[in-house]
This record gives C-alpha cells, sequence and structure tokens, in this order.
C-alpha cells in the first residue's frame, strides 16, 4: 500500500570522521559531497563543519534552492539528518549535546544553496567535535507551501 | 541499481517550522494542513494537524496500544542552527502522536516538543525540519 504523500530525495549520504582524531582534518566516506572543511567561524577548531554539494550528480544535487532571502531564513526545499557516532568508550558517548544545520547560499544570484553546514556542541553550547564522527543524510524537498 | 530496502518507509509530511515570539509557528512544506502552539505553552510546544486531503490516510496513522506507542509512524526532527557558526540552542526534543477522539480515526495531530539546557521549553532559533513517515507494520 503507498500512503506516500510527501516525495523526498536523498542527494547526500556519508560519514564524516577525523582520521587523526578530535579536532583533526575532517574527511567525508559516501556520496553527494565533494569537500568538506572545518568552518573558522568555530574558534576552537571543533565542531563546525561545512560540506560543498557534487555539482556532479544527477538532478541539482550540487546546490538546492534556498528561501526568500535574506538566506538565513528558512530554505523549506531540504532536509538534513544528522546523527553523531560515539566513540570507543562503554557506552560509546557522542559528547554532543545540541545539532545544528544551516544551508550557504552561493554569492552568485540563481545558484541556490550549494554547501551544508553541521555544528555540534557540548551542553555548554560550546562547539565540539563528536567523538566517533557523525553520519548525514541530505534529503531534497518537493513542493508543499505555507501554513500557518 | 540493487534494492536493499526491506522495510518500506513512506512519507506523508516534511517541511519546516519557524517560529519566534513574535510570529508563527509557520510551517512551510507538505502533508499539514495547520500548526498552532500548545496551548499554555509560549514556546517550545508545537501541535500540527496533518493534512486529510492527501493521498493515502495521511490525515491521520492508526493508533497503536496505548497514546504513548504507536508503532504505525516515525518522525524524524533536525533543529536549524542561526549565526557564526550556525549553533542550535535546542538540545531535547520530544514527539507524541494524538489520537483523534473519534473512534478508528487514529492519530490526527503531532505535537513537538523542544529544549534548551538548562532544561526549558524554547523555540529553535533556526526553526526545524520535520519528517513523518507511515510505515507498515
Amino acid at each position: 500500500m503507498d500512503n506516500a504523500a510527501a516525495p523526498i530525495q536523498p542527494i547526500v549520504e556519508g560519514l564524516v570522521t577525523y582520521p587523526g582524531g578530535p579536532g583533526t582534518t575532517p574527511q567525508f566516506d559516501g556520496k553527494g559531497v565533494s569537500a568538506i572543511v572545518r568552518d573558522p567561524a568555530a574558534l576552537n577548531g571543533k565542531g563546525a563543519f561545512i560540506l560543498t554539494l557534487d555539482v556532479g550528480l544527477p538532478g541539482n544535487a550540487g546546490a538546492v534552492p534556498f528561501g526568500p532571502s535574506p538566506p538565513l531564513l528558512p530554505d523549506p526545499d531540504v532536509r538534513t539528518l544528522v546523527l553523531p557516532i560515539g566513540g570507543t568508550g562503554i557506552p560509546p558517548l557522542s559528547g554532543i549535546a545540541s545539532i545544528g544545520v544551516s544551508y550557504i547560499p552561493s554569492a552568485q544570484t540563481g545558484v541556490g544553496a550549494p554547501q551544508i553546514e553541521a555544528v555540534f556542541t557540548n551542553a555548554a553550547f560550546v562547539t565540539e567535535d563528536p567523538k566517533g564522527g557523525f553520519q548525514i543524510i541530505v534529503w531534497r524537498g518537493l513542493g508543499g507551501g505555507v501554513v500557518v | 541499481m540493487t534494492d536493499y530496502a526491506v522495510t518500506p518507509f513512506q512519507p506523508i509530511v516534511q517541511g519546516v517550522v519557524t517560529a519566534t515570539a513574535v510570529a508563527g509557528p509557520v510551517f512551510d512544506g507538505e502533508g499539514i494542513s495547520s500548526i498552532e502552539r500548545v496551548a499554555g505553552f509560549p514556546a517550545g510546544a508545537f501541535l500540527l494537524t496533518l493534512d486529510a486531503g492527501l493521498i493515502g490516510n495521511a490525515g491521520a496513522v492508526p493508533p497503536g496500544t496505548s497514546p504513548l506507542s504507536d508503532p504505525n509512524v516515525r518522525t524524524m526532527l533536525t533543529m536549524r542552527g542561526a549565526g557564526a557558526p550556525p549553533i542550535s540552542n535546542i538540545v531535547a526534543t520530544g514527539v507524541l502522536y494524538v489520537l483523534s477522539p473519534v473512534p478508528g480515526v487514529g492519530a490526527d495531530q503531532i505535537i513537538v516538543t523542544t529544549q534548551t539546557f538548562p532544561l526549558a521549553l524554547a523555540d529553535p532559533n533556526g526553526g526545524f525540519e520535520i519528517i513523518v513517515w507511515r510505515v507498515n507494520t
């Protein structure tokens, strides 16, 4: 039986880790992302990752349309699931209390948002790397409209 | 391409919710016909009504064995951050499926709660994304 009423299309799925340990160079292993860097705005050098969408993928996976300007207003066309991975302790705690995602618009008009940022903090809202990395899935949302 | 799917998930809701102290809440997406704050709570508690006009039974999900145990539905919430870097102010979330008072209808509303730390109800500073799946058990 098909009850689906709200189509969603995955454009990114993968795992982010830091082979040198937390705070070192991150790497993405999966599909849909062509580059990953840390955001220098996180002054302690941890917990903020900017992922660039892969323009070589089918569809418009290189960017998602963004919502009304200014760009920090909500983008209705994209969904992201982020899951921190625990460390090697028992039990495997991640050390993460809050997760925020944001979509970074291109400076070029009409391109949309070609980058996604994921930010992790501890309970004091200080940016922090998940001890074991994190999983990420990004969906392109389709259609709909405003409801109040 | 190999098909690995063994547990079909059928999305019935997908969208973005935003709210501030002076505006909203607002839902932008599909599968919700109305959104409001839970009465008596000025922040961090949202009541979403499923859209009965959608295909399938998207207007409600069959009830489970109790109000707190419904095996027929899954929900994903992602907080959007704000600022530089875009940090989220939310550390705890909860969902509850609200049964219709009409027998046999099932759950036609969803309550979402969001809390900051120390634990207190708060609106997400960048809003939140929501996806709801109907599952066939």
